[in-house]
């Protein structure tokens, strides 16, 4: 599909260790797909592969079309970009500057410009001259989920974006999602927090030893939501 | 009397080490290289001022075309070499930067490096200016003026230019940056490059104080390496006032005991450092 995201048997390894064992799935444009399962199951080496941050990987990533290759700056280039797990804002930078350094025009319609950030994250925008390593964990987070969104990328992918935040904090990145979603930003969520998962997600994929072994529709897990969550308990 | 020249020496030793480190700080904190090579640019910087003398151009020439050239061959370096060990265990970077050192050593050894040389003074920065009681060279004016200039200059550009963004941004996490769209390649050519000019400014400027010959380099890259520690790897404000700690410790450790006791003044100090705040002064250095 024109625009979409495609996995196709994705292999990653880490020096001799293989990781990935050929994930295959897709991610439409405007869509939220939910990477889950139990940690060390492949879903952040998943998103580290997309944007080139493995040392090697087999198969292939489409994008828009076209493969998605080459060093990571490239790939950011061509209309993806992460949110990882561990926040990682530039902390000698301030607010203003973090999201500044990120700032790309969009490839189609309208810009997501500072302003917006500002309007989802109204935080931060009291603290535009603050330096982002003096934030609490909340505002990072939402610090580099705005960043992200200021690329104007045509895929975002965040990486347990709520782990540890207080209620407000998961509500304001959850607003963040849609907001996204509505500009056409497809989405990959790994997510720990199921509530938030099924709150936004579209489709659900659970791996297991790097590989996806059951994919729900959105419905199949509105109908049933126990069927996920057991799927996610461990026994 | 004495403790007043010390410290005007010291603040002149600590202007030459600042505009130095900050391109060692520059290329660790953005390309993760401990660069051993940093110092050979201060050599060749020297030297060109030498060769610019001995070809009968005027200081001024040496003080445009040294940067210029050394910068180039920085970008050129940073290309070819240090882009192929980019993000390999730092050792590699040790070893490679160590060799490299080494031979730009040698080629200068054997292009009229092997004795020590002593760039003149241009005669418009000769002679003598009093301050109240105290009489200071106006070429050691000259020398802090400029390094201090150059040093806000970069500071500025840095803090202001969407160039310095980037590298800023690259300096706290080259990862991120690339998943935001930063080519850490192209940027670290530039700031190899930059790094390199810097320190030939300051072998040509330095040169007629601390002379010029192949390995001139060495003793003012011992004493960066100690700013930087001191500072915190990849702190550029810790830098700033690392090497103006270092220039005062050492010129008056020398004055008052001698140049060795000075230096083992300053180890003591790194090493209390590496022990106990591994990241310098400011406490915003990394520990890799």
């Amino acid at each position: 599909m024109t625009g979409a995201l495609i996995y196709d048997n994705l292999c990653a390894f880490y020096g001799a260790s293989q990781i990935l064992h050929g994930v295959s799935f897709q991610v439409d444009k405007g869509s939220v797909a939910c990477l889950l399962g139990l940690n060390g199951m492949g879903k952040t080496t998943t998103l580290r592969a997309t944007m080139g941050l493995v040392d090697r990987t087999d198969g292939k990533i489409i994008l828009n079309g076209q493969e998605l290759r080459g060093p990571t700056h490239r790939r950011s280039k061509m209309g993806v970009t992460l949110v990882p797990e561990d926040r990682k804002v530039f902390a000698g930078l301030t607010v203003e500057e973090n999201l500044r350094v990120a700032q790309r025009k969009a490839a189609q319609g309208d810009d997501f410009k500072m302003n917006d950030a500002i309007e989802i994250f109204p935080r931060l925008g009291e603290r535009l001259g603050q330096k982002a390593g003096t934030l609490s964990g909340g505002e990072q987070q939402m610090l580099v989920v705005a960043r992200a969104m200021l690329a104007n990328p045509h895929y975002m992918m965040l990486d347990e974006p709520t782990e540890g935040l207080a209620p407000s904090y998961v509500d304001a990145i959850r607003d963040s999602i849609d907001a996204a979603r509505k500009r056409g930003i497809g989405i990959i969520l790994v997510e720990q927090s199921l509530p938030l998962a099924l709150a936004v997600g579209d489709r659900f994929y659970v791996m297991e030893n790097g590989q996806i072994i059951k994919f729900f529709e959105r419905k199949e897990v509105v109908a049933d939501p126990n069927r996920l969550a057991n799927m996610l308990t461990v026994e | 009397m004495l403790a007043a020249s010390l410290a005007l020496n010291g603040l002149v030793m600590g202007s030459v080490l600042l505009l130095f480190s900050l391109g060692l700080t520059l290329i660790y904190g953005v390309g993760r290289i401990v660069n051993f090579a940093h110092g050979a640019f201060f050599s060749l910087g020297a030297m060109a001022g030498i060769w610019a003398a001995n070809s009968g151009l005027p200081f001024w020439a040496a003080l445009i075309v040294a940067p210029l050239g050394v910068g180039l061959l920085g970008v050129l370096l940073d290309w070819a070499v240090f882009a192929r060990i980019r993000d390999r265990p730092m050792v590699d970077s040790l070893l490679l930067t160590f060799g490299l050192a080494l031979f730009i050593t040698g080629v200068l050894y054997e292009f009229g490096g092997r004795n020590v040389q002593i760039l003149a003074i241009p005669p418009s920065l000769q002679g003598i200016v009093s301050l109240g009681a105290i009489k200071l060279p106006v070429y050691r004016v000259f020398l802090s003026a400029l390094a201090i200039l150059l040093t806000v200059a970069l500071l500025l550009f840095l803090k202001n230019s969407d160039w310095g963004l980037r590298v800023r941004a690259a300096n706290d996490d080259p990862e991120m940056g690339a998943c935001l769209g930063i080519d850490r390649e192209n940027l670290m050519h530039s700031v190899v490059g930059v790094s390199a000019a810097l320190a030939a400014i300051s072998g040509v400027v330095g040169a007629p104080i601390f002379t010029a010959y192949a390995s001139v380099g060495d003793k003012i890259l011992i004493l960066a390496f100690m700013t930087v520690i001191l500072g915190g790897l990849g702190s550029l404000r810790g830098a700033i006032v690392a090497a103006y700690v270092v220039g005062l410790i050492t010129v008056f450790g020398e004055g008052y005991f001698g140049g060795q006791l000075a230096l083992m003044l300053l180890f003591v100090l790194v090493m209390a450092m590496l022990i106990n705040w591994p990241r310098g002064f400011f406490g915003e250095g990394r520990t890799e």
